[in-house]
């Protein structure tokens, strides 16, 4: 086992995770080598500074306060449900309205197209003789509608 | 095994409807949440928010905890991706100039040794809050709170071979800024 691999393996090693085969080839080698017994050294004085490390605690009343702010959030979720709830009846109320007009829009609007579309083809299918009679009547219609 | 049961135990009462059974999980691992947010970076001030952000996503979420799963990895998880959250914001590099020479002098423990209790502490946590955050999480959870690989691969979502290496590189990193560190202070 070259030197790079222990390297790897120490910090297990440190924490007792290996054992059987593995274990006795790191121990042969450390046995032998100096550099990796100065490395594990490191290595345990580190984790010796880690294990001193102070821990801190939470401060009096941490579930206390705790609770508080879950039965606060509860609240602004009942809140936040309620407008939504009301929200919904608006909308409820409220979709027909916009509703009726896109329908009455949509059936409105053939009719106009049909209709337009009969004018231009009563005039489009009247020769120039015709339309000069026809619009000569009109002509005549309206004197008659202003003389009355 | 048995706190696994446990905690099972206390989770079924939440759900059933009894508040104490999460009551009782805030109490039995409020410090150790605090503790690894304090670890990870955070002001000692703002670690209990921060942990308090943690339980009430934990009280929020019970109900979608996976049975066989470990609740602590769970909460772990939920701690350190909250801690991340809180502290990308702030989050620091590794400056280059600390690194140093990757060569040990011999005499770096021994002024290790030599340090105050205080002056250690805060040697420790400026050096960790150098690391970057993966690196500092593994340590954290192995080196300060005692997970198993196994459960640090379950907690990160990542497999135990990726623990193994991160814990070597992070320690590593760390040796070499805290010998730095130790350098500048010209304790050595």
């Amino acid at each position: 086992m070259n030197c790079r691999k222990v390297k790897r393996l120490l910090g297990r090693y440190l924490d007792k995770e290996i054992e059987g085969r593995l274990l006795k080839l790191i121990e042969s080698h450390l046995e032998k080598c100096a550099a990796c017994r100065g490395e594990l050294e490191n290595l345990a004085a580190i984790k010796k500074m880690f294990s001193d490390k102070e821990r801190v605690k939470v401060r009096e009343g941490f579930l206390v306060r705790l609770k508080a702010k879950i039965e606060a959030g509860e609240e602004t979720e009942k809140i936040r449900e309620k407008e939504v709830e009301t929200a919904g009846i608006l909308a409820r109320r409220l979709i027909p309205v916009p509703l009726v007009i896109i329908l009455l829009l949509l059936i409105s609007l053939p009719l106009f197209y049909r209709r337009a579309s009969i004018d231009s083809y009563i005039w489009g299918s009247l020769g120039g003789e015709e339309i000069g009679i026809l619009s000569g009547a009109l002509k005549a219609q309206d004197l008659l509608n202003e003389l009355w | 095994m048995r706190e696994e049961r446990d905690d099972n135990i206390l989770i079924d009462k939440f759900l059933a409807g009894e508040r104490e059974g999460f009551e009782m999980l805030v109490r039995k691992y409020q410090n150790r949440v605090v503790n690894i947010i304090y670890s990870l970076g955070s002001q000692i001030h703002n670690a209990e928010d921060i942990a308090q952000e943690v339980f009430i996503k934990v009280y929020k979420n019970l109900r979608f905890f996976r049975r066989g799963a470990k609740f602590s990895t769970w909460l772990y998880r939920i701690t350190v991706n909250t801690a991340y959250t809180f502290l990308k914001r702030e989050q620091k590099y590794v400056a280059l100039e600390y690194l140093g020479t990757k060569e040990s002098t011999g005499k770096e423990n021994v002024a290790l040794d030599n340090l105050e209790y205080k002056e250690r502490q805060a040697l420790v946590k400026k050096a960790l809050s150098m690391l970057p955050f993966k690196y500092r999480t593994v340590l954290v959870l192995r080196d300060i709170e005692g997970l198993s690989y196994r459960d640090i691969a379950k907690t990160l979502g990542c497999f135990v071979g990726t623990v193994e290496s991160r814990l070597f590189r992070a320690h590593s990193l760390f040796k070499r800024i805290v010998f730095s560190l130790v350098k500048k202070e010209d304790i050595l």
